[in-house]
């Protein structure tokens, strides 16, 4: 062995605690750095995969093709399909089926989801989407269907499923064929509008037809079969062309995205800093001792390979285990945090699949490679500071101090003692190692305090909008017709999880209030079911006589105050005249608590009338509404959906707004978890590395220290020192750290809701807990540090040649 | 009064089977105001009897009482405040605290005790070592001597006791070292200190009350000189 290697790992043995810093540092570097790359890639497989669900997995359809004459990249996979022609089925309204006859390939393909049935085994049975169903009542399974199929064309030229309806177009080449219908699919985007597609089982292909193409390489897929197929028309699968080329419009996703990219630049930034500080600490250490080595006449390049061989040992072990367990902390964080993403995730897509970690060879090289370069950077800067001193500026091991460090004689001092002074100027003195202390703490206080105003802010807005909604789902439909809404309000009432229900007709009109200046406002009148309405009545204690109940809230923000007001639009007992009606209304009896249905977010004045008093006045275009709590608002949803199919009522919308909250919920949850994780490494990489500043210091100032107590200085007075060290560490990180949480915060939240749903505010228990604990931490280490200290020889320490 | 008892005291560095007797078996008494030197060959324990009698290291065994106080038994904060108050100990090698200057170093017993510093005393101390121009001055930036004389004037900062002196006058001039040699006799007489000092000059080693002479951490003579 070299006497260079030796000199290198008898160093590393005797200061294992800064080795042992050292890889912890590169540990918690490689645990952040690969639980967001492990994070994003699992996303990214996550969304290709939900895009391939959705969208299918083809790049592009080449319509009208001579099926035939196939020429395209050799390494694309390539679906034919057999255009049988069209049928129109609603003929007032010019919708259109398309019959397509295919293979089996073509399932797998376009991500077709087989709902009800089978799929056909031959060009007799045919497979619907979803949306004829519940379009029109003409189609069940298992019946026949006959369909006159044909082109479309319109002045001699054939139209593609691409062209939205022409008045003028026609069929040509019609042909009368039955299909036995075999099943339903979940229709998509690619099944929209006034063309549906119907699908069957076709083996020739003599007619002609689409091609479904899905290229292996990453190109510009419009532009290669523009050059290739110039005469054709395509449809081109945007959605997974944006998910290929990370396009992203998604506003949530752009935040999640924009807040991943910074973590991981400020986790890169603190990394950096971090062990280029252990690094920095750990030469300064052995200075003297590669003083010596320089002025016996070792060149740099033998320096460079000591360090060489130190850094490789660490970032070897570091690395492994940090990516070790960072990939099993991101698959426990996911498993956290999979229903939480579910329910976040179903507001934008149908969630298939379990969100399952997804850690590939390139994002493992990718997180070695950053690792790496992290490393290698943040130990070559010691090592040019080594090689640019003078032998004997490194023997002596101390920088020259200021002549204007010295100035101290102020109240502070004067008040603090020599332990105020000793503390100020070794602080003055090892200025940098303290910089890159402060920079980790100042990330750790950043984030937390911007973090949790942010949860804060979050919260508040969440707790308003569960404030909104009494009822958690909605029914309206189009057919007003009585006997069909009671029927179905009948059976969904029957729907267990159902807590409260009412229904209720709204009449909008415009109102003449006689008791105000004659002043004209609109006003909802509810006729609401009698059994809520007489509930509504002795929940808010009235004892009814003449005139009407009434609610009538506003609110709204009032900027000067920065409060929500709460006003009433009217005054009591007002007085109003409704001409369409020809009545004269007396506003006797405000509610307090509004029946199930009527919502503070009507801001409106709502006149509350049973339903059994309903008339209904021309030119009125009332409907009726079901309103439901619930508690379980998913179940409840999806058992109204069937009833509503069972009883083949179309055109129904169901709301559920309980989900919308839920989802609120969980992306609230989502960043508390996120944002712990991530404050939660963040502390202990800061901790590590004010660990290690405080603790090399004081390694390093053992000679001083031990000099001190041999001169009689009591413990009291070193702790003394070396608190009011770390308060000044503390106190000038802070003040950074406050002003750019501030900011960001600030910022983030400018981005997040232009339009001040609340007025921005920081969490002040934050900031003072935030102080408290790096105080705490500080301190904790430097008696941690002092302990060791107590326990050694002073007169070993001043003779010993340590620095 | 003896001022300084040791009993039986030994120093041993090393494993059992290589075994390094810095002291071996060593009993004295100092007699309050004695003016005692320590003499002998290099390597023959001289610093290590001064530093476990000024408390900054540890025997093997053996007591040491200072005062008739047994301080084998103190801990660590007793010591200190023994160190702070009773002890001025001029160590052989570094004794200055890099970052205070020369002004600062003087005074630091007493700013550590956080008393009034006594001005006039202060003047004449700076005045013996004659560093009065460099007293803003940084250690580092001091020759071997004049620290030399900085860690002197420290350890007289706080009048103490006793003053422990691992060969204060072994960068100065002979002319220099006489000066404060006298000096420290001076002080001796004024104040009743008691003073261990330990030298290779054998000039120096005269003006001392008493010469212990050391040799492979034993006694080899103890001489009385007359005065
Ligand atoms: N930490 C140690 N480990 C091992 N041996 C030691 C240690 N410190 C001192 N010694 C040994 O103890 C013996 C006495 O050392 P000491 O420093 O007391 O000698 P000294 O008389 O002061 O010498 P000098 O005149 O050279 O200063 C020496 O042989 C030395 O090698
Ligand atoms: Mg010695």
């Amino acid at each position: 062995m070299s006497i260079l290697k030796r000199f290198t790992i008898g160093s590393i043995k005797k200061n294992y605690p800064l080795a042992f810093i050292c890889i912890s540092g590169i540990i918690l570097s490689t645990i952040l750095v690969s639980t967001i790359v492990i994070l994003v890639s699992t996303l990214r497989q996550y969304s290709m995969q939900y895009t391939y669900d959705v969208h299918g997995k083809y790049d592009a359809i080449i319509y009208n093709t001579n099926l035939q004459q196939v020429d395209l990249d050799a390494s694309s996979r390539i679906v034919k399909v057999n255009n049988f022609g069209y049928a129109s089925y609603k003929q007032e309204e010019l919708m259109y089926i398309n019959v397509i006859g295919v293979k089996n390939d073509y399932y797998d393909m376009a991500s077709i989801d087989l709902v009800k049935g089978r799929l056909p085994e031959n060009d007799q049975e045919l497979l619907l989407p979803m949306n004829l169903i519940t379009n029109s009542n003409e189609f069940h399974l298992y019946s026949t269907v006959e369909l006159n199929l044909g082109y479309r064309a319109i002045s001699n030229q054939l139209l593609t499923p691409l062209n939205d309806v022409f008045e003028h177009e026609y069929l040509i080449d019609e042909q009368k064929r039955t299909f036995k219908i075999v099943g339903f699919y979940k229709s998509s985007d690619f099944d929209q509008g006034s063309v549906h597609t119907a699908i069957t089982s076709s083996y020739d292909y003599e007619n002609s037809g689409y091609l479904l193409v899905a290229f292996d390489k990453n190109i510009n897929v419009e532009r290669y079969l523009h050059k290739q197929y110039p005469l054709h028309h395509f449809y081109i699968n945007q959605p997974l062309q944006n998910m290929k080329n990370l396009v992203i419009n998604d506003r949530d996703v752009q935040i999640v995205l924009i807040l991943i990219v910074i973590s991981l630049f400020v986790v890169l930034i603190a990394s950096s800093a971090l062990i280029y500080n252990i690094v920095a600490i750990s030469y300064s250490y052995r200075f003297r001792q590669y003083g010596i080595l320089k002025s016996i006449g070792t060149t740099s390049k033998q320096l460079l390979e000591s360090i060489f061989i130190e850094m490789t040992l660490y970032s070897m072990i570091g690395i492994a285990i940090g990516l070790i367990l960072g990939i099993f902390i991101t698959r426990e964080m996911l498993y956290l945090t999979t229903n939480l993403f579910k329910s976040i995730l179903h507001g934008y897509f149908l969630v298939s699949g379990k969100l399952k970690i997804f850690v590939s060879v390139k994002s493992i090289i990718f997180i070695v490679v950053v690792m790496l370069i992290v490393i290698v950077i943040s130990s070559y800067i010691p090592y040019l500071k080594l090689k640019r001193s003078k032998p004997m500026d490194l023997i002596r091991n101390q920088k020259p101090i200021k002549i204007g460090h010295l100035k101290d004689q102020g109240f502070l001092s004067e008040h603090l003692g020599i332990e105020y002074v000793l503390a100020k100027r070794n602080r003055k003195i090892d200025t940098h190692k303290y910089q890159i202390a402060a920079i980790s703490l100042i990330i750790s206080i950043v984030l937390f305090i911007t973090s949790t105003s942010l949860i804060s802010h979050i919260q508040k807005v969440n707790t308003r909008l569960s404030e909104y909604y009494t009822y958690d789902l909605l029914f309206m439909s189009d057919n007003q017709n009585l006997e069909d809404l009671n029927k179905i309000y009948q059976q969904f009432i029957l729907i267990e999880d159902i807590e409260e229900a009412s229904y209720i007709t709204f009449s909008f009109d415009k109102a003449t209030v006689l008791t105000e200046a004659n002043k004209e406002i609109y006003v909802y009148i509810a006729y609401v079911d009698d059994i809520t309405y007489q509930k509504s009545i002795v929940a808010n204690g009235i004892k009814k006589g003449d005139g009407e109940l009434y609610y009538d809230l506003a609110e709204s923000y009032d900027a000067s105050s920065k409060k929500y007001m709460r006003m009433n639009m009217l005054k009591e007992r007002s007085v109003m005249w409704i001409s369409n009606r020809q009545e004269t209304l007396h506003l006797n009896y405000r509610l307090e608590k509004p029946p199930l249905g009527i919502d503070k977010f009507v801001a409106d004045v709502v006149i509350i009338r049973p339903y059994s008093s309903y008339v209904k006045h021309k030119n009125t275009e009332d409907i009726m509404q079901f309103f439901f709590r619930s508690s379980n608002h998913n179940y409840v949803y999806h058992r109204m959906q069937d009833i509503a199919l069972d009883l083949e009522m179309n055109d129904v919308i169901i709301l559920d707004y309980g989900e919308n909250l839920d989802g609120e919920h969980a992306r609230l949850n989502i960043m508390r978890v996120f944002s712990f994780v991530f404050v939660f490494i963040f502390s202990l990489l800061a901790m590590v590395s004010i660990f290690a500043t405080v603790r090399t210091n004081i390694l390093q100032r053992k000679r001083q220290i031990a000099m001190l107590n041999s001169i009689g200085i009591s413990r009291f007075s070193l702790h003394r020192m070396l608190v009011y060290e770390s308060i000044g560490l503390v106190f000038y990180a802070f003040i950074i750290g406050l002003v750019i949480s501030v900011a960001l915060s600030y910022g983030i939240y400018k981005y997040v809701y232009p339009f001040g749903v609340l007025p921005f505010r920081i969490s002040l228990s934050s900031i003072i807990l935030s102080f408290i604990v790096s105080l705490f931490i500080v301190v904790i280490t430097i008696y941690y540090s002092l302990r060791e200290m107590d326990k050694v020889n002073i007169i070993e320490i001043i003779k010993h040649d340590l620095m | 009064m003896d001022m300084i008892k040791v009993e039986h005291l030994n120093k041993f560095y090393g494993t059992s089977d290589n075994i390094i007797k810095a002291l071996d078996d060593v009993s004295l008494t100092i007699a309050k105001g004695q003016f005692v030197a320590i003499v002998g060959p290099s390597g023959s324990g001289k610093s290590s009897l001064l530093h476990i009698i000024g408390g900054v290291d540890q025997a093997t065994s053996g007591k040491v009482f200072i005062n008739e106080l047994d301080i084998t038994k103190l801990n660590s904060e007793e010591l200190a405040i023994l160190r702070r108050r009773d002890l001025g100990i001029i160590y052989q090698f570094f004794n200055l605290i890099p970052v205070l200057t020369v002004e600062e170093n003087i005074q630091l017993p007493t700013l550590l005790d956080h008393q009034k510093i006594d001005e006039t005393y202060f003047e004449e101390l700076i005045s013996l070592i004659g560093l009065k121009p460099r007293l803003k001055s940084l250690p580092y930036q001091l020759s071997g001597g004049q620290q030399q004389r900085v860690a002197i004037a420290r350890a007289l900062m706080n009048k103490p006791n006793i003053l422990l002196c691992d060969e204060p006058t072994g960068n100065l001039d002979s002319a220099n070292s006489v000066e404060i040699i006298q000096y420290l006799k001076k002080t001796n007489v004024l104040y009743q200190q008691t003073i261990v000092l330990v030298t290779h000059d054998e000039d120096i080693a005269l003006m001392a009350d008493r010469i212990i002479h050391l040799k492979d951490g034993k006694i080899v003579k103890d001489e009385v000189l007359r005065r």
